[in-house]
């Protein structure tokens, strides 16, 4: 008999796909609802909402969430009446569509990851939906759960259809409720036009006949009005695009009457929703066919894992080859020349496979803007630009708390009240700008408003406050560094959205961590404007290699300032601990052969090359024999098979096959100051 | 070298575990050949710092990267030397990929189970903690190991450091 | 031809024909087809008595269809009788009582 324990992996391997979709289809939600404005939401905005909503009440459904049915199912029903301006649309009703959203939201969050479900609010949600549903369609009934298809479009005609399903061998198994998509699918079609046939793909003997494997195949032919899109979503949850085929019938098989074929030839009917959306159902834009496929991020990653082996052995062909006679194996030598570009390609395009629109984190901050500047009673205008901008998706997650503390940051306190702009004759609604671009082999993400800029004195007197050593001949770029220390907190007010100090610190920590840099300009009255710099993906590192002894380590370009050979005047001992002189900074010294207990190093830096590397606030000096080459490498997991090493952030695979540790510089600096402190200890 | 996953093999009904044997110093041991991927020479081991001088460092293996520890020195079975003779067996345990450096591999046996007899007290270099038994093979004692719990124990510092 | 009363041989099926009830339906199909096989002479018509079967899903369909598909395969001709008004309406639904009749499996 089959085994449990599999099943139960693949129905929450398949939960996920849901869970996935459906916070897409909340995002699209939210990025419409709240794109509107004070307009009126136009007919193809109505319908994506209202598919939004159907798609994740079909969802809920077959995976058995009803709680998120019934909360889905009040909320479709009443953007079906709107969609087919059966009742007034308000403005106030974006809000409660909104805290529909969120309601969902949270369920969603409770099912995937057990995360507390607040039952009042979303019975609270569900009622309102129900009250505004009634209140505004007071002859209609609200129908029963389940059994709401979405109201036909009026305005198009019935086309038959033949739709074929050939689901996996796994359907029942990961329990998928099959009936009831056959139910939505009859629900679509034109009464009486609905014919279902079931077809077994094998007759296996049942001997050894696993009972929960699929063996059908589906064959559906109906007429409706609803069209292909509609088709394909009653499947969305239960077919891959490849296991779902629909085809229009050319009504050879549901031959109409000659009467019924003129009128089909004769223009349609020009209902009121059509009329009033301005064109026939022929003039509306042909939606953009969607022609891409899921894949799991895990065989991406195993792709470009692969990808990375590939330039590996390449460069050791590379190396190999070059020793060479050019004359001799000229051809060996062009071919050799020819792999590594194609190797290099094939690596950007797997790469790119990762890479998602910036806009997946920029969709956010419309509703959050407009929420906090109500709140503030500030007047902001957003924009956004180059949301089309592309980044790794593990970068995307992380990057989207950070921007976060940015805007929040930029309204609470960069952004002026009205009657603040008003008196400095400046237009009273501000504007935020977020931009994003790639220039070279990273991005580059800006949030700027025009409100009045940092204020230089006050900065300095706040430092001064917190006890950070300060002089008036900083100059006004220093003065913006000390944003970024600990502790430091401008606003006048301490606010419930900013809070005391917690702000460009953690900020600026959790960019380093992502390989990224973040740098602030502010100019008085005009404005102030934080730019973050990001690799463009987490799964290959710009790096420096460097040997110490017999070892090799990567530094990430990321980190580094410059490096240089000390003379031996610029080399000081500063209260026991050894710094270099730098154009009038002292710097202490990391030695990494001491850090990591290696033998037969450089131990006098005037003879080995000393590293400047920034790290978070600080700036430290990284001791190492001699600087080796300068390389892309690919990042690979250490701790997968093993402890953390601490120091490392992670490892990558060297052209001679050998495993090199890529150093992580914060750890690599708190393990010196543990070191400094346990010698003091001991003496 | 690598060797199928030919575990258990149906002899009368029966049930035969097999073990792959391999000396430390002058003891026989045996691991469950299920947990093996595969056995390779001593090479290009990358050194990890601040760890015990058993844990030689990682290696590359096709792209994955994977600890060496060297159970001659956990063990103190001897001289550890490496030379092209020395033996490395990959395992998979714990869904981790770990390799161990032995004296040599001797052979692969099948055991019936009443063969097994538990691990006494004392009387063999490793802890008991990690011995699932004793069989006689051909006359010859076998220690067999438990190689999860031994390579998930904080002593061997693999999964994670003992401090 | 006519099977019809020839010989006769009756299947009865019970209980909840769900997934979750899958190794248990199967076990019953397996014990009722061996003890078909062992029939002498073979039927020529095999009745498939749903009258104890409380409720049915597409994998428990599957199972039924499959079954009337091995009895046609053996040169018999499958016929439910005694259908539950809701199992026959799900069977429906689902598509599965499209091959009911045996007409379709049988010489045009």
């Amino acid at each position: 008999m089959s085994a449990k324990e599999p099943d139960s992996n693949d129905l929450s391997r398949f939960n996920q796909a849901f869970f996935e979709e459906c916070a897409e289809h909340l995002a699209e939600m939210e990025r419409i609802l709240v794109s509107l404005g004070d307009r009126e939401p136009d007919r193809d905005q109505w319908d994506a909402v209202f598919r939004a909503a159907h798609s994740i009440k079909g969802g809920a459904g077959i995976f058995g969430f009803d709680d998120m049915t019934v909360v889905t199912h009040a909320l479709e029903s009443l953007l079906d009446l709107l969609r087919n301006r059966e009742i007034p649309y308000r403005t106030s009703m974006v809000d409660l569509f909104l805290e529909a959203g969120d309601a969902i939201s949270m369920q969603l969050a409770g099912h995937r990851d057990g995360k507390a479900v607040d039952r009042q609010a979303v019975e609270a949600v569900t009622a309102k939906l129900e009250q505004a549903l009634l209140r505004e369609s007071s002859p209609r009934e609200l129908p029963a759960a389940g059994v709401t298809a979405p109201a036909p479009p009026p305005s198009l005609q019935p086309i038959p259809y033949r739709v074929i399903f050939s689901p996996p061998a796994d359907l029942f198994a990961r329990g998928v409720r099959i009936e009831g998509l056959i139910e939505e699918l009859s629900e679509l079609a034109e009464p009486g036009s609905f014919r279902c046939r079931a077809e077994l793909t094998g007759i296996p003997p049942f001997d050894g006949l696993d009972p929960e494997r699929c063996l059908t195949r589906w064959h559906f032919t109906l007429t409706t009005p609803a069209g292909e899109d509609a088709i394909h979503d009653v499947f969305m949850f239960a077919a891959e695009e490849h296991e779902l085929e629909v085809i229009r019938l050319a009504g050879e098989e549901v031959s109409p009457s000659p009467a019924i074929a003129a009128a089909l030839a004769a223009p349609p009917p020009v209902t009121t929703a059509a009329r009033e959306r301005g064109d026939g159902p022929g003039a509306r834009p042909a939606a953009e066919p969607d022609n891409s496929i899921r894949v799991k991020t895990g065989k991406v990653d195993q792709l470009i894992n692969q990808v990375g082996e590939l330039l590996i052995t390449q460069s050791m062909l590379s190396q190999m080859s070059a020793t060479l006679d050019p004359v001799l194996h000229e051809r060996l030598l062009a071919c050799v020349l020819q792999l590594e570009r194609n190797a290099r390609d094939l690596q950007g395009s797997v790469i790119s496979m990762r890479l998602v629109p910036i806009s997946t984190v920029f969709n956010r901050f419309p509703r959050m803007v407009r929420e906090i500047a109500a709140k503030l009673g500030k007047n902001v205008e957003l924009k956004l630009v180059g949301e089309g901008t592309e980044l790794d998706r593990g970068l995307i997650e992380k990057i989207a708390d950070p921007l976060s503390h940015l805007v929040r940051n930029a309204l609470d306190h960069g952004m002026e009240s009205p009657e603040e702009r008003a008196a400095a004759g400046k237009p009273a609604t501000g504007t935020l700008t977020l931009a994003a671009s790639q220039v070279g082999g990273r991005i580059l993400i800006q949030v700027s408003e025009d409100g009045r800029g940092l204020d230089r004195e006050r900065i300095l007197a706040k430092a001064a406050q917190s006890g950070i050593p300060v002089s008036e001949t900083l100059t006004d770029e220093e003065v913006c560094q000390l944003i970024f220390l600990p502790g430091f907190s401008t606003a006048a007010q301490v606010t419930d959205l900013s809070g005391r100090g917690v702000g460009m610190d953690v900020v600026q920590r959790n960019v380093l961590a992502l390989g990224g840099r973040i740098q602030l300009s502010s100019e008085p009255g005009k404005g102030t404007s934080v730019t973050i710099s990001l690799p463009l993906t987490l799964a290959i590192v710009d790096g420096l290699s460097v040997s110490v002894g017999e070892e090799r380590f990567i530094v990430p370009v990321s980190v580094m300032i410059e490096s240089l050979q000390p003379s031996p005047d610029q080399l000081k001992m500063v209260n026991g601990r050894e710094v270099v002189r730098v154009r009038g900074d002292y710097l202490p010294i990391l030695r990494l052969h001491q850090l990591f207990a290696i033998d037969g190093a450089v131990e006098r830096p005037e003879r080995g090359i000393l590293m400047l590397v920034a790290v978070e606030t600080e700036r430290v000096a990284l001791l190492v024999d001699a600087l080796v080459d300068e390389l892309q490498v690919v990042v690979k997991s250490v701790e997968a098979n093993f402890r953390h090493v601490e120091g490392s952030a992670g490892a990558t695979i060297l052209g001679d096959g050998k495993v090199a540790l890529i150093l992580d510089l914060s750890e690599l600096v708190l393990m010196q100051r543990r070191s400094i402190a346990e010698a003091a200890q001991a003496a | 070298m690598e060797i199928g996953n030919t575990a258990t093999t149906l002899t009368g009904g029966q049930h035969l575990s097999e073990y792959l044997t391999f000396r430390l110093g002058n003891e026989n041991y045996g691991i469950d050949i299920l947990k093996v991927q595969e056995i390779r020479g001593y090479d290009s081991v990358t050194r990890i710092a601040n760890t015990p001088d058993f844990i030689k460092g990682v290696i590359n293996l096709r792209g994955v990267i994977v600890p060496i520890v060297d159970l001659r020195i956990k063990f103190a079975t001897g001289e550890a030397t490496y030379h092209q003779f020395t033996v490395v067996i990959i395992m998979n345990v714990l869904s981790r990929v770990v390799g161990i450096v032995v004296d040599g591999v001797s052979d692969v046996v099948a055991l019936p189970p009443e063969s097994v007899k538990p691990a006494p007290e004392l009387g063999s270099t490793l802890d008991t903690r990690y011995l699932s038994g004793l069989a006689d093979h051909h006359g010859e004692m076998l220690v067999l190991v438990d190689i999860e719990k031994l390579i998930g124990s904080d002593e061997l510092q693999v999964v994670k450091t003992s401090h | 031809m006519s099977p019809e009363k020839e010989h006769l041989f009756t299947l009865h099926l019970e209980g909840e024909w769900r997934i979750e009830q899958a190794p248990d339906l199967l076990q019953q199909v397996a014990g009722g087809w061996s003890a078909l096989l062992k029939a002498a002479p073979p039927p020529a018509c095999v009745e498939i008595d749903l009258a104890k079967v409380r409720e049915i899903d597409a994998c428990g369909g599957q199972l039924l269809a499959l079954l009337q598909e091995q009895v046609r395969l053996r040169g018999m001709t499958p016929r439910l009788s005694a259908v539950p008004p809701t199992v026959r309406e799900r069977l429906a639904l689902l598509g599965y009582l499209d091959g009911e009749t045996g007409g379709e499996g049988g010489e045009p």
